[in-house]
C-alpha cells in the first residue's frame, strides 16, 4: 500500500491536470486551482526543510570549527537578517528593497559577468581543431563571429551574409531537431510518471 | 466541451501516449535495443575515478522546479542521480547533490538515500549528501562553484535543466581538472555543455536516460513507442512542409483548431 498510494495520488492529480487543461468544464477548472492551491502549500513545506537542512548544515560546520566555518557564519546572518526583514517589516520596507537592490542584483550580476570569462576559456579549448569536427566548430565559430562584428564586413562583404545563414539554416535546422525531439522526450517523461512506469522519483528503484 | 485551439494539442498527446502503449506491448515480445549513451556510460569511469582519487563527485538535477514546465528534466535527472548514488554507495565514495528549489529537495533525499539501500549500505548514507542551497539563480551558482572548488571533486555530474549557469559550472569544472558529464534539454545551455564538458547528453538522451539505465522492458518500450511517435512527427512536418509549398492553408487550420 505504501508503495500503491503515491503512484495512485500521482496518475488521478495528472490526469485531472491534463482533462482540466483541454476541456472546458467549471467544476474540472474550480478543481484544478484547488489541486494548484495545495501545491503551493506542500510547496511551503518543503522550503522549511530545505531551509532547516541549510541551517543545520552550516551550524554543524560552526559548531567543529570547519575552516569555512566563518563562511557558514556569514550565510546564516544573512539569511536570518533577510527572512526578519521580510517577515517583520514586509517585502516592500526599504529594508528588505535594500538587501535585494545593494546585496542580491549586484552579486548576481557579478555571477552573470563572470560567464563571459567562461566562455572564452571554454572557447579556447573547444576551439582548437584536434578532429575534423573540432575544426568544423573553429570555422564556423570564426565565421559567425567576424560575420556579427562591425569589422566582417570591411573583411568581405559576404561574411554578414554567410554568418546568417549558418545561423539561420544548419544552426535552426539542428536546434529545431533537438526541440522536437526533447519535447517528445518530455512529454514520453510526463506519462511514464502519471502512468506509474517512471517511479524512481518516488524513491522507488529498481533491483 | 474541448477548448478552442487545443484540439490539435490532445490529439497529439493521445498519438504519443498509443505509441508508447504499443511500445510498451511490442516490450514484451522483442526488447529494444537503445544506442549507446556515452555520458551514461562515463558516470561508472567517474564514479571510479572519484574512488581511486579519494574524491567526492558532485551532482546537481539542475536549476528548476517540479511544478514547472521543465519538470521532466529534473525527474529525468533523478533517475541519473539515483544512478550514481548507487555507484557510489557500491564504492563508498562521497557525494554531494546540490539542489536548488525546496520541492526538488525531499525527492532528491529520498532517491539517493534508496540508492544506499538498494546497495545494502542504507547505515553509510549520510544525510550532508544532498544539500539545499537557494532558488535565487546566482545564489545557487555561487553555492554549487563554492563545492566545487572547496572539494576539488573529481567528477561532476550536470543534468537537468540549466541557465545561464551552465557555462560557470562546467568551467568550474575544467578548473579542478574533474570529469564533467552533463546532460540537458535547453537548447540555448547545450552548445556550453558540448564546448565545455567531457560528455554531454543532448536532449532526448537524458530523458531516455533511466530507461537505458534500468533496462526495465516497460521503459524500454515506451521509448520505442516514443520513436514511433518521432516518426510520425517527421511525417507530419513533411506532410505540412509539401501543402505550406503548395498554397494548401488547411495545414494550418488543422493545428489551430
Amino acid at each position: 500500500m505504501k508503495r500503491e498510494v503515491p503512484i495512485i495520488v500521482t496518475t488521478v492529480a495528472g490526469i485531472f491536470m491534463i482533462l482540466e487543461y483541454f476541456h472546458n468544464i467549471p467544476g474540472l477548472a474550480n478543481g484544478a486551482k484547488e489541486l494548484q492551491n495545495w501545491a503551493i502549500l506542500v510547496a511551503a513545506f518543503a522550503l522549511a526543510l530545505a531551509a532547516i537542512n541549510l541551517a543545520a548544515r552550516h551550524l554543524r560546520n560552526i559548531t567543529a570549527r570547519h575552516q569555512n566555518a566563518v563562511h557558514s557564519g556569514l550565510l546564516l546572518a544573512s539569511m536570518f537578517a533577510t527572512v526578519i526583514a521580510g517577515i517583520f517589516f514586509g517585502t516592500d520596507a526599504r529594508a528588505f528593497v535594500f538587501i535585494f537592490d545593494n546585496i542580491i542584483t549586484p552579486c548576481g550580476s557579478a555571477f552573470y559577468a563572470m560567464a563571459c570569462f567562461h566562455l572564452a576559456s571554454a572557447a579556447y579549448r573547444a576551439f582548437r581543431a584536434q578532429s575534423g569536427q573540432a575544426a568544423a566548430l573553429l570555422i564556423t565559430g570564426i565565421i559567425v563571429m567576424l560575420g556579427r562584428a562591425p569589422i566582417g564586413d570591411l573583411i568581405h562583404p559576404y561574411l554578414p551574409k554567410m554568418a546568417t545563414w549558418l545561423m539561420q539554416v544548419p544552426n535552426l535546422a539542428g536546434m529545431r531537431a533537438i526541440m522536437i525531439s526533447s519535447a517528445i522526450g518530455m512529454i514520453g517523461v510526463s506519462l511514464r510518471i502519471i502512468t506509474g512506469i517512471d517511479r524512481t522519483h518516488l524513491g522507488m528503484g529498481q533491483e | 466541451m474541448l477548448v478552442a485551439g487545443r484540439v490539435a494539442g490532445l490529439v497529439s498527446l493521445l498519438t504519443i501516449f498509443i505509441t508508447m502503449m504499443l511500445g510498451i506491448r511490442r516490450a514484451h515480445t522483442s526488447l529494444p535495443t537503445i544506442r549507446r549513451i556515452a555520458g551514461l556510460e562515463a558516470i561508472e569511469e567517474a564514479v571510479g575515478r572519484a574512488t581511486e582519487m579519494g574524491k567526492p563527485i558532485f551532482c546537481t538535477p539542475g536549476w528548476s522546479d517540479i511544478t514547472t514546465s521543465t519538470a521532466a528534466p529534473t525527474f529525468a535527472a533523478l533517475d541519473i542521480i539515483y544512478y550514481a548514488a548507487r555507484l557510489a554507495a557500491r564504492y563508498d565514495t562521497e557525494m554531494i547533490v546540490a539542489i536548488a528549489y525546496p520541492n526538488v529537495y525531499p525527492l532528491t533525499e529520498q532517491v539517493v538515500r534508496q540508492a544506499y539501500v538498494m546497495e545494502g549500505k542504507a547505515d553509510r548514507y549520510n544525510p550532508g549528501t544532498v544539500v539545499f542551497t537557494s532558488p535565487e539563480q546566482y545564489a545557487y551558482t555561487a553555492a554549487c562553484l563554492g563545492i566545487i572548488q572547496r572539494e576539488k571533486v573529481a567528477a561532476t555530474i550536470l543534468v537537468g535543466h540549466f541557465a545561464s549557469e551552465a557555462i560557470n559550472f562546467a568551467e568550474a569544472s575544467a578548473a579542478v581538472n574533474a570529469i564533467s558529464i552533463s546532460g540537458t534539454e535547453s537548447t540555448y545551455q547545450l552548445p556550453f555543455f558540448t564546448a565545455a564538458c567531457d560528455y554531454t547528453m543532448i536532449g532526448e538522451e537524458l530523458m531516455a536516460a533511466g530507461a537505458y539505465i534500468s533496462e526495465d522492458p516497460m521503459r524500454l518500450g515506451a521509448i520505442r513507442g516514443q520513436d514511433y511517435a518521432k516518426l510520425l512527427a517527421f511525417l507530419w512536418i513533411l506532410t505540412g512542409a509539401i501543402c505550406s509549398t503548395a498554397g494548401f492553408n488547411w495545414f494550418e487550420a488543422i493545428l489551430n483548431f
